[in-house]
């Protein structure tokens, strides 16, 4: 109808044309050429509302269904409901219902609401879900096919839900490293490099002064919460800035995010006027993969009330490593709960004097240290966790004074550092236990005269580093005059173990250095360890040493440091001093691996600086297998060759220059040299014959003129 | 330039005084140190083992080795002995009353030996150039005795004053000892200078080259005879110079004092060590860095790495002709031997 009253309009106006002349001014009046005003679509339907997925009944009992139906759709739309018509078909071929249903309502809004009410709701407890729908849309209805398409809906849901990539920064085709730097009243992404240093990946305005930052485990989004603690934003995605989840919680004062990322946890120091476990202290876990949801709610204990959680762990909270379990430690017990069905806990732990646990970096192991109490003597343990907890290795310790446990990052290893009072003084006792043996053997160090001050397994590898501290009387004058007589431990030195084999005589020591460490840090690639000297807050020393043989490579000296931190694939080494430490000396100073000085760069108000952590490794067992490092090695050389020279082609231009200049002197000389030494031949052949450096000549030349074709052919290939 | 540098580095205890001087010999299968507690020792470069020890009667200033690896000399206060290098017999001695030898260098044939000598006593200092060609051709045990005064050629006051040579640090012949390259410590006037001498006449030939702001601690020739270097020690600089031309190429600045240096035999490095003398250390900063090998690109004169060691500053430096070795020498009382353990890695190193 509608394109013959378009093909009539055409006529018209051709018509009109054709009689007018274009001298003449033409003014078309629209509604004389449209003739009657186009009719109004028809809206009586909008009321009529279709209800399917009502039980199939007899002709007989329709009526008594239909009453009850519009019971249950009054008693869902919450307001007393009577519809204008209703109609429920019959089949006329079987004589029962079809299970759907006409409502006619009073106007367009009502037929709304009662589809918002009723839609996705169910009749007669679960058993019949019901689906509301407007009589306008049963056209579009009817299309859907009848069979399941499965890659249509996932095509669709890819269409209008794309998910978030997250590691694409990981795919970066050299692989750089990068670091969230605040300056000023911006987040800066930055790429980092050893050879072409920072370069800008996202900068995006943000306020220091509102918002709190910190990265995810795997660095796959920057988890902010801001200042006023009430939301926490996870920034993410394509553009690596884009706000893809808001968590509000109020009263928040911390979060953090499970190994895989899933699930975030925020500690609200409670809510007022809520009721249940929201009113006190209590932490909330959430959801990310189920639209933010949160899943669980639990108490947490006033820090001040002791033993109420286990007085040594970080967050009274923990993540097994697969997000498969979660600990959850209060009162001298474990809860562990799975994170499939959080409503119960599958076990729950009893443990007397439990002061810390941990879970191992790799595998669903939990570390647990329980203190000693009357007739208990104090007791380390691992249980696997999937096995029914079952009991993997305990060790006993007696007269334990203060304790302290630590993983080795990729789960090898696991030991406790123990002071024990003794007969006459105290002693210190590291027991390693050897996770990866099914035996699980335990080996003890004892250092009676000296105090450990910190223990750190290397990364990727079996060593072992302890710092060792004398106790020193430090004098304070205290305000009152009197003098203030306390006990500190200071580092003196450290020691490097290896753990390599328990057969080759077990724990070996490789390494004594005569330096302080107040910190140990490992390169996350293994091998190089830095020591930072002077306490934190403090002007410090770092040594870079090479524990394959113990040699302090580079030591470097930082008046105004505020930390020191490895790039998470250990290539780069960065010391950053904030504005507030010293606003002169404000920005980020590179290092190799080595310790030698890349590059330091200035940068003016420069808030904090945080290396974007990374997964272990995106590949597969066989991804892993089917690299050759010996070819990619020699692909990735050439690819930084190229870059250093391309970093700056006015450089590399002037270098070249310079080199060419030196052998274009080099074959002069050369070409001097022979020729005077020709013109001694012919002068006095016996004694250019006695010549002792004649023969060094011909092969410098020969030398000369390898290197030269080299060159040559190096620039042939540019 | 990240490369990690793979070498085993080897410290030898032959030595109980500080060592002065080392060199490798040509076919760089050995190689020889001297020090003050009188003795010049001859090690194997494949296993670092002593060969041979050679005892002069004072302390060992300066030693040289002959290019065809004949002689060895060293000298001391009192003179200059002369050994066959293999056999260990002393085939030579130069005597002469309070002769303190300050430097001496072989030509290019071994035949004669350049000397520069201060002042002792009523002895004046002085640039002498000894005929060696005699004790190089001695089959028998007794040496051949020369008094300092046996040679023609002989400082004269009016080409050469004294003045001059009482500040003469380092003496050398260049290409097929066509001259003798003098260089001096600083004077009053505060500069350690180059000449260039004829070793026929022994006078000056051009203009002295100012060389350093302090004394020209050392003079090492490359391979080819087209460049060499020079270590300015107190000014913490290292020059390379045109041997034909005597004009500065290349600059290297250290952050420590430049006490010795060599020049790779193929590879278009160099290394540079030193350190402040012990009776320094305690006047300025010092670091801990400060007694290590540093290695420079030659052309570019950009710092490539270090290598550490030493705990004394450090004398002289060499490269074995391979390039695959390096050894130097301390005030600690140590030789050291770097040995690159595989074959190419030092090639990381050379800079694009």
């Amino acid at each position: 109808m509608q394109t013959e009253r378009m093909a009539d309009l055409d006529a018209r106006v051709e018509e009109l044309l054709a009689n007018e002349s274009f001298e003449d001014q033409v003014v078309i009046d629209e509604e004389k050429l449209l003739g009657e005003p186009l009719a109004i679509l028809d809206e009586s339907f909008a009321s009529i509302v279709y209800v399917t997925g009502l039980p199939v009944t007899a002709q007989a009992k329709c009526d008594k269904l239909c009453a009850v139906a519009l019971k249950r759709i009054a008693a869902l739309m919450r307001k007393p409901f009577k519809p204008v018509f209703y109609d429920m078909p019959i089949n006329p071929e079987s004589g029962s219902s079809f299970g759907y249903l006409f409502i006619e309502c009073v106007d367009k809004e009502e037929a709304e609401e009662l589809i918002e009410a009723v839609d996705g709701q169910f009749m007669m407890k679960d058993k019949y879900p019901l689906t509301a729908s407007a009589y306008s849309s049963i056209e579009a209805l009817r299309n859907i096919p009848d069979e399941f398409d499965a890659q249509a809906v996932r095509d669709a849901q890819e269409k209008y839900h794309e998910p978030i990539i997250v590691d694409d920064w990981l795919m970066d085709d050299r692989a750089r490293s990068q670091a969230a730097l605040v300056v000023g009243d911006h987040l800066d992404l930055q790429w980092h490099d050893t050879i072409t240093g920072f370069d800008t990946a996202t900068d995006m305005p943000f306020n220091p002064s509102t918002h709190k930052l910190h990265w995810t485990k795997n660095g796959s989004f920057l988890l902010a919460r801001t200042a006023d603690a009430k939301v926490a934003e996870l920034l993410g995605g394509d553009n690596n800035g884009d706000l893809t989840t808001l968590i509000s919680h109020p009263n928040m004062a911390g979060m953090m995010t499970s190994n895989t990322e899933r699930y975030i946890v925020t500690v609200s120091t409670g809510m007022p006027g809520a009721e249940g476990p929201l009113r006190g202290p209590h932490m909330a876990i959430w959801d990310k993969l189920n639209g933010n949801k949160r899943i669980k709610v639990l108490p947490m204990f006033d820090l001040d009330t002791k033993g109420k959680y286990p007085s040594n762990c970080p967050t009274p909270l923990q993540f097994s490593p697969s997000d498969k379990f979660i600990a959850y430690g209060y009162e001298q017990r474990i809860q562990i709960y799975s994170t499939k069905d959080l409503r119960k806990p599958v076990r729950v732990l009893q443990l007397p004097g439990l002061v810390d646990f941990s879970w191992s970096p790799a595998d669903d192991f939990l570390a647990i240290f329980q203190v000693e109490d009357n007739n208990r003597p104090a007791k380390a343990s691992i249980i696997n966790v999937p096995k029914l907890c079952r009991q993997l290795v305990s060790r006993n310790l007696y007269g334990v004074k203060s304790c302290a446990i630590t993983w080795h990052p990729h789960g090898y290893y696991f030991a406790t550092t123990t002071e024990r009072a003794v007969r006459n003084g105290s002693t210190t006792n590291i027991d390693i236990f050897r996770v990866k043996n099914p035996a699980v053997p335990i080996e003890t160090l004892e250092y009676r005269e000296k105090k450990v001050t910190g223990i750190a397994f290397e990364p990727r590898g079996f060593r072992l580093a302890i710092s060792l501290g004398e106790e020193v009387e430090a004098r304070a004058a205290a305000l009152s005059g009197e003098d203030n007589v306390e006990q500190l431990i200071q580092p003196k030195a450290v020691d490097i173990y290896t753990l390599t084999d328990i057969k080759q005589g077990a724990l070996r020591r490789e390494v004594e250095l005569a330096h302080p460490a107040h910190t140990l840090s490992w390169s996350p690639a293994g091998r190089m360890l830095v020591l930072q000297s002077g306490p934190a807050q403090e002007s410090g020393v770092n040594r870079w040493v090479d524990a394959n043989n113990g040699e302090v490579v580079a030591t470097r000296e930082f008046p105004y440091m505020d930390t020191a931190a490895w790039d998470p694939t250990g290539r780069a080494y960065a010391v950053y001093t904030s504005y507030d430490r010293m606003p002169d000396y404000a920005g980020v100073e590179m290092f190799s691996h080595r310790g030698q000085a890349l590059a330091a760069d200035k940068i003016k108000n420069l808030v904090s600086f945080m290396w974007r952590p990374m997964p272990e490794s995106v590949l597969t067992e066989e991804d892993k297998r089917e690299i050759n490092y010996k070819e990619d090695a020699k692909a990735f050389e050439r690819v930084d060759t190229a870059l250093r020279l391309s970093m700056d082609e006015d450089e590399a231009a002037k270098r070249r220059l310079i080199r060419l200049k030196w052998t274009d002197w080099q074959k002069e000389c050369h070409q001097a040299v022979a020729d005077l030494a020709e013109a001694w031949k012919a002068a006095a052949p016996v004694q250019y014959a006695r010549m002792v450096h004649k023969d060094d000549f011909v092969e410098v030349e020969m030398e000369f003129a390898r290197q030269r074709s080299e060159l040559e052919d190096l620039e042939k290939d540019e | 330039m990240n490369e990690q540098l793979v070498v085993r580095p080897i410290s030898l205890n032959g030595h109980n005084r500080p060592v002065k001087r080392v060199l490798f010999t040509r076919d760089g299968d050995f190689f020889v140190s001297s020090s003050t507690d009188r003795t010049c020792v001859l090690w194997r470069t494949s296993n670092a083992h002593i060969t041979g020890v050679y005892k002069h009667e004072a302390a060992v200033e300066t030693m040289d080795l002959s290019p065809d690896d004949k002689l060895i000399a060293a000298g001391g206060f009192g003179g200059i002995n002369i050994w066959d290098l293999f056999s260990g017999r002393l085939v030579g001695r130069i005597e002469g009353k309070n002769y303190a030898p300050v430097w001496l260098a072989f030509d290019c044939n071994g035949d004669r030996l350049a000397v520069v000598s201060s002042k002792r006593m009523n002895t004046a200092a002085s640039l002498r150039i000894f005929d060696v060609s005699e004790m190089k051709k001695n089959e028998t045990d007794k040496p051949v005795v020369l008094d300092i005064n046996d040679t023609p050629y002989i400082s004269k006051p009016e080409s050469l004053s004294t003045f001059l040579l009482q500040r003469a640090t380092v003496v050398t012949f260049d290409r097929m000892s066509q001259h003798i390259i003098l260089g001096t410590d600083c004077g009053s006037d505060g500069e350690g200078e180059l000449y260039k001498i004829d070793p026929e006449t022994l006078e000056i030939v051009g203009e002295p080259v100012y060389a350093h702001e302090s004394a020209v601690a050392q003079i090492e020739f490359s391979l080819d005879y087209t460049h060499f270097l020079t270590c300015g020690y107190n000014d913490k600089q290292a020059k390379l110079w045109d041997s034909a031309t005597m004009e500065c190429i290349k600059t290297y600045n250290m952050k420590v004092p430049c006490r010795g240096g060599a020049i790779h035999p193929h590879i278009d490095q160099i290394i540079l060590a030193g350190g402040q003398d012990a009776r320094d250390v305690t006047q300025t900063g010092s670091t801990e860095d400060q007694f290590h090998i540093f290695f420079y690109d030659k052309i570019m004169a950009e710092p490539l790495g270090e290598l550490s060691g030493h705990f004394g500053p450090v004398h002289c430096l060499a490269f074995s002709p391979s390039g695959k070795e390096i050894a130097s020498c301390s005030e600690d009382g140590t030789v050291r031997l770097y040995v690159f353990v595989d074959g190419d890695s030092y090639l990381k190193w050379h800079s694009v």
